[in-house]
């Protein structure tokens, strides 16, 4: 990779007045994205601001029916911290890529990027979360703009995530063999008044609310409500993993089988 | 170039490194702690695993800076000082849990930290914690058998493959 | 007379200990400090004409010390590196000829394929030499770019080489054509399958790595590079560099995965060699990831389209094989030789069909070269057979198994010798079927599939046999020496990038010279210090070297009952070994063998003339191949909406002749059955029209990981020992590739039968199968 200056903020405002400074400069929080598309050249930041020293970026803090996560708050601390408040959330945590990678790679770093197969675009976006950042907060609907594209403005810093938590949701992920991303993947997320489904790694244009769905489940929180309903294969994505009607198919099949577990026993 | 310190199976060492030195190259090239391999460019394949302030992270997917001050653990820094293996080492070899031993570090450092938060995995316990440590050679079942015989764990059906 | 080692003793792991604690020496471990760090700059365009490479900009970054290109390399008097192994017609009189595909070690005029390497960088850093590769420029116009495993009949666009206006390599041929194709003409059952052997990237985890020294007062090059072993390896070096053997000295050491891509000399080593030499410092290089699958040589990739013509009653009367192997750009190492003289040698198998014919074409392709990879042709050869016999079944309505067991050849007819004249000396494969058959429970399978349903999910269950050819090259040296110190030092050829050789031939040397394991000194992976032969390739290091070891210690106790006959009063006839310990009738005098080099030195000193020593270098010398053969089974389930497949249970039974260490045997099948699995599921090189490669990286080649390993399995030794080595020992690196492919497609094909499933190709993905089974019901 191209080299350049690191720099360990111990502040929120210390990372945004080097990032208002120079605009080549670029965050890094886990790394675990960022660092091998810096080795493939494909990002070239004149300085790298770790975000992984600020205190006040980490950990879970619960507010009557919401959860706000720290952005530099690794995965496994997710999955290991959230299980008794919001255990969907914790088991989508523990299912990202592998132990090493949950151990470095945070959820503010998987949020900004955006990638359009990565787990915890899904989560927030089903919940209707909402993105914390040094300058406003923005609702995960305004959030997600497409593939690595988001609301975040340059040099804006997202600081924490803040999900109200459903009565029940679960995280179905089929995943790429090769990456451990996931191929397709939806959370479903049951509240009290409506029901969210997000749909990751299938659509050409990044994670999406899938409004059918969401519609059926609200109106029956069963199976068999999503079972008949059928996505159209354009705009998904075919490779040599999937073609995009395999994709199509496997979302209310992912949305039914979530739906079955969480109202099973 | 900027001196970056951390404490490395127990011992302060300093060095110098770049913004980009990976913590992967900073251990192998600056400490000469070979142990330690890189087998690809992604962090999928597992080879590069240490242990990070007591946990596992692939260390060709932190920088080298983002470590100072840390406490590392490396393979070199699994067996006892008079050459005794580790219990994950010893039962790597007894169960023939490694063939051309490029993986076989990563994995150890896996498995090391597996048994310290789970003491008596179950199998699938094993596969979810090793899913990011990929084997070329074994065709991981002895892998399997490894961790069982480090967590004193019978073999079960596993013994019945010979 | 056969001898047995082992079987009933802990076995023996000499290597495991230092590897596991991290005190592997894989090459680029032992860089020499100060090395200068080599990057290559390399194509980023499939098929091109180089107009210019411009490195002045590269050039003026600090610590940059040279670029080297194409006129580089023939300045300093470089060939292009040529392929080795000349293809022979089937009944090995006559060479075939094959396009000529001259490969540069820097591409001057013209690129071929995508991470075809154009310049080199070396710097005194890796970091400075990465940065100033960036900055390097090249423009390249663009040619038409062939991709894929197909032929024209007709003159192509830009083809690849002028010498095939097509981009065909080769044609060959194998049997009576007419003959067959009137037999099965004339049968009453013609069964037609066409079966694709995806590329695959054999990605042992160790990158390449090499660094390359030179020494201006002998003139001689030293390489460190990961190797099967060093020979072939020198050979082609030397060729390319431009001077004799006895001006390069290659080093192997530990060697993190082989799997048939490093036997070869690969371009980098020549261009790093010479920018050693012109800078008068070591170079090294290690390979990213990303870089081993732009350069490394591919494997498989043939399409194979393969007709039976069968009785009424099943006997399969002939068998034709048309394949198209798909050479890369350039015929590399025996590449040529996978699609086709590999497949006449293994495709007879456990039948005994009259009558077989091949045709194999090679086509030349914009994509890095083709070459061995594990099993290089058993596999496809298997893949053939086998999904044969499983389609001929349900089209003739026999019993699957059934219908094998009528074309099987019998234990009695050994030896047999094949229609390609291999002989068959051993193998009992109707033993192995049935030893299958109950391991697996196959009677009680129909239960199971049941059960499945009721889940939702079609199971099914599949075997393979198979018969491969295990031992290639016959001929295997091996230096035996006993020092004054007391140690025997054995000097083998191939390298273990794996497979515990160390282990395996120091317990068979102790065990016939009953010396303790640590008086043995193992030496391999230096060419200047081993004798000249062949590689770990070919499941041939157990049987062969294993052969070679034995006989070298019975042949040295000889010699040293002699020389104890010198030092004592005895006769030779009259002394007696055991445990290590000659011992003189009558006198009851005793000599350690290990004793005897410092006894003689003794004598020697004392004035004695004996000129008897236990040095020698032994030669085993092979009839031919042997044949290891087995029967696999898988049983697996599959999602019927979502074609999510599992390997639920997974038997081996295997006849690898006489075991000498059962641990290592199922170390072997094991990982080998992973391989096969991998193609049998996942793994494929993909690349676009335009020759991108598309799976570039492991975020998007995938292979098994823990969590696509089979949930049981079982391993069963059948051996029938082969009388063609002294210790009845038969291959075993690539068996468990050959079967478990086979294996695998079969038991899914089986699954998704009901379903109306008729035609799969690997690797079969849940895609794959949904598509199937939606295209199937429609």
């Amino acid at each position: 990779m191209h080299n350049f200056e690191f720099i360990r903020a111990t502040s929120v405002a210390e990372a945004a007045e080097i990032l208002r400074d120079d605009p080549e400069a670029g965050l890094l929080s886990g790394g675990q994205t960022l660092l091998p598309t810096m080795k493939q050249r494909l990002a070239a930041p004149s300085k790298l601001v770790s975000l992984t020293a600020i205190e006040a970026l980490k950990g879970l803090s619960q507010e009557g029916d919401s959860l706000t996560i720290g952005g530099a708050t690794t995965h496994a601390e997710v999955a290991e911290r959230a299980v008794g408040i919001f255990p969907g959330l914790a088991s989508l945590a523990g299912r990202i890529g592998d132990p090493a990678v949950r151990n470095r790679g945070t959820i503010g770093g998987s949020l900004a990027n955006n990638d359009p197969a990565a787990c915890y675009p899904a989560a927030a976006l089903a919940c209707g979360a909402m993105m914390v950042t040094d300058r406003r907060e923005i609702p995960a609907d305004d959030y997600f703009l497409g593939v690595f594209e988001t609301a975040l403005q340059d040099g804006e810093i997202l600081t924490a995530v803040r999900f109200p938590i459903p009565e029940a949701a679960c995280y179905q992920k089929f995943i790429q063999p090769a990456s451990r991303f996931s191929m397709v993947a939806v959370f479903v997320a049951r509240f009290a008044d409506r029901v969210g489904v997000a749909v990751t790694g299938a659509s050409e244009d990044g994670v999406f609310r899938w409004a059918e769905g969401e519609a059926a489940l609200g109106a029956a929180f069963t199976p068999d409500a999503v079972q008949g309903l059928s996505l159209p294969e354009t705009g998904m994505i075919t490779d040599s993993f999937g073609t995009g009607a395999f994709r199509a198919h496997l979302i209310p099949v992912l949305t039914a089988r979530a739906v079955t577990s969480l109202t099973a026993g | 170039m900027p001196m970056v310190t951390m404490t490395v199976n127990g011992q302060p060492r300093s060095a110098e490194a770049e913004g980009r030195t990976l913590l992967s190259q900073f251990l192998r090239e600056a400490l000469g702690l070979t142990g330690t391999h890189v087998g690809c460019d992604t962090s999928q394949c597992g080879c590069c695993i240490v242990e990070v302030d007591g946990r596992a992270v692939k260390s060709c997917a932190m920088l080298a800076q983002e470590a100072e001050g840390a406490r590392i653990t490396t393979i070199e820094g699994q067996a006892a000082e008079d050459g005794t293996m580790s219990k994950v080492q010893a039962a790597f070899v007894q169960e023939q849990g490694l063939q051309c031993g490029f993986c076989t570090p990563g994995m150890v450092m896996s498995v090391t930290e597996l048994l310290r938060h789970t003491p008596k995995p179950s199998i699938d316990e094993i596969k979810h914690h090793l899913e990011g440590n990929i084997c070329r050679c074994t065709g991981y079942r002895n892998i399997i058998k490894a961790v069982l015989v480090a967590s004193d764990q019978p073999l079960g059906a596993l013994a019945s493959d010979h | 007379m056969v001898e047995k080692y082992g079987t009933a003793q802990s076995p023996v792991d000499l290597e495991s200990e230092a590897l596991v604690k991290g005190q592997g020496q894989y090459t680029d471990d032992i860089a020499p400090a100060g090395a200068l760090h080599g990057v290559f700059v390399r194509s980023t365009v499939a098929h091109g004409i180089i107009r210019s490479i411009d490195t002045a900009a590269a050039a003026e970054l600090p610590g940059v010390l040279g670029i080297y290109t194409a006129r580089d390399l023939a300045d300093a008097g470089t060939n292009p590196i040529m392929f080795m192994v000349p293809l022979m017609s089937a009944d090995g009189k006559t060479p075939v000829p094959y396009v000529s595909t001259p490969r540069p070690a820097l591409a001057g005029d013209r690129v071929r394929h995508i991470g075809e390497a154009i310049a080199l960088v070396v710097a005194d850093s890796a970091g400075a030499a990465q940065d100033a590769a960036d900055l390097v420029e090249v423009d390249i116009e663009e040619l038409t770019a062939h991709i894929g495993t197909r032929l024209s009949e007709d003159p192509v666009e830009d083809p690849i080489w002028d010498e095939a206006p097509n981009n065909q390599a080769y044609t060959w041929y194998a049997g009576d054509q007419e003959a067959v194709q009137a037999t099965i003409a004339a049968s009453p059952y013609k069964v037609t399958l066409e079966l694709n052997n995806q590329r695959l990237a054999g990605s042992p985890m160790e990158p390449r790595a090499a660094t390359a020294s030179f020494d201006p007062e002998s003139g001689r090059y030293t390489l460190y590079a990961g190797s099967q072993g060093t020979m072939f390896l020198r050979k082609g070096f030397a060729d390319a560099l431009g001077v004799g053997m006895d001006k390069v000295h290659v080093i192997s050491k530990d060697v993190g995965g082989g799997f048939g891509l490093k036997v070869y000399v690969y371009p980098e080593y020549v261009a790093i060699s010479v920018a050693a030499r012109l800078l008068g410092q070591a170079v090294r290089w290690t390979a990213t990831r990303s870089e081993a699958l732009q350069a490394d040589q591919g494997g498989r990739d043939s399409h194979c389209t393969v007709t039976g013509g069968f009785d009424a009653d099943g006997q399969l009367n002939a068998l034709y094989c048309d394949i198209i192997g798909n050479m890369g750009a350039y015929s590399i190492g025996i590449g040529p030789r996978v699609p086709s003289s590999v497949i006449a040698e293994n495709i007879v198998g456990p039948y005994a069909t009259p009558l077989i014919g091949i045709r194999s074409r090679g086509v030349h392709s914009n994509t890095i070269p083709t070459s061995p990879y594990r099993g290089a042709g058993r596999p496809e050869t298997t893949y053939m057979l086998e999904r044969l016999m499983d389609e001929a079944a349900i089209q003739l309505d026999i019993d699957r198994v059934e219908l094998r067991r009528r074309n099987l050849i019998d234990r009695e007819q050994m030896p047999f010798t094949n229609q390609f004249g291999h002989v068959y000396d051993s193998g009992d494969f109707a033993a192995v079927l049935d030893g299958a058959m109950a391991s697996s429970d196959w009677a009680g399978f129909e239960a199971r599939r049941a059960e499945a349903a009721t889940r939702g999910k079609l199971r099914g269950i599949g075997c393979a046999l198979f018969v491969e050819t295990a031992g290639a090259y016959f001929q295997e040296p091996l230096d035996f020496r006993v020092t004054e110190d007391g140690m025997v030092e054995v000097r083998v050829v191939g390298v273990s990038t794996g497979q515990r050789h160390r282990s395996t031939i120091t317990h068979i040397a102790c065990s016939i010279l009953g010396i303790p394991l640590d008086k043995v000194r193992y030496i391999a992976g230096d060419s200047d210090d081993v004798p000249v032969g062949s590689p770990t390739v070919g499941s041939r290091v157990g049987q062969m070297t294993g052969s070679a070891m034995h006989i070298a210690a019975h042949s040295a106790i000889e010699r040293g009952r002699a020389i104890v006959g010198h030092l004592s009063s005895g006769q030779p006839n009259d002394i007696t070994f055991a445990n290590g310990v000659y011992t003189v009738a009558g006198t009851g005098e005793t000599m350690a063998f290990l004793d005897l080099p410092r006894r003689l030195a003794e004598a020697r000193a004392e004035g004695r003339e004996i000129e008897e020593t236990l040095d020698a270098v032994e030669t085993f010398q092979s009839p031919g191949f042997s044949f290891p053969n087995g029967c696999h089974v898988a049983e697996v389930e599959v999602d019927e909406l979502t074609g999510e497949m599992q390997i639920l249970n997974y038997t081996a039974v295997d006849d690898c002749g006489n075991v000498i260490n059962h641990r290592e045997v199922e170390a072997q099948l094991m990982g080998g059955i992973a391989q096969g699995i991998g193609q049998g599921i996942m793994e494929q090189m993909v690349y676009d029209e335009s020759g991108q490669l598309l799976s570039g990286s492991f975020m998007d080649y995938a292979m098994p990981r823990i969590t696509e390993m089979p949930q049981a399995m079982t391993i069963v030794d059948l051996p029938d020992p082969t009388p063609s080595n002294p210790l009845g020992a038969k291959g075993v690196g690539e068996s468990g590739t050959t079967a478990s492919v086979s294996t695998v497609a079969n038991a899914v094909a089986d699954a998704l039968r009901a379903r109306g499933v008729t035609n799969l190709q690997t690797p079969l993905t849940a895609s794959r199968l949904w598509e199937a089974m939606r295209t199937a019901s429609a």
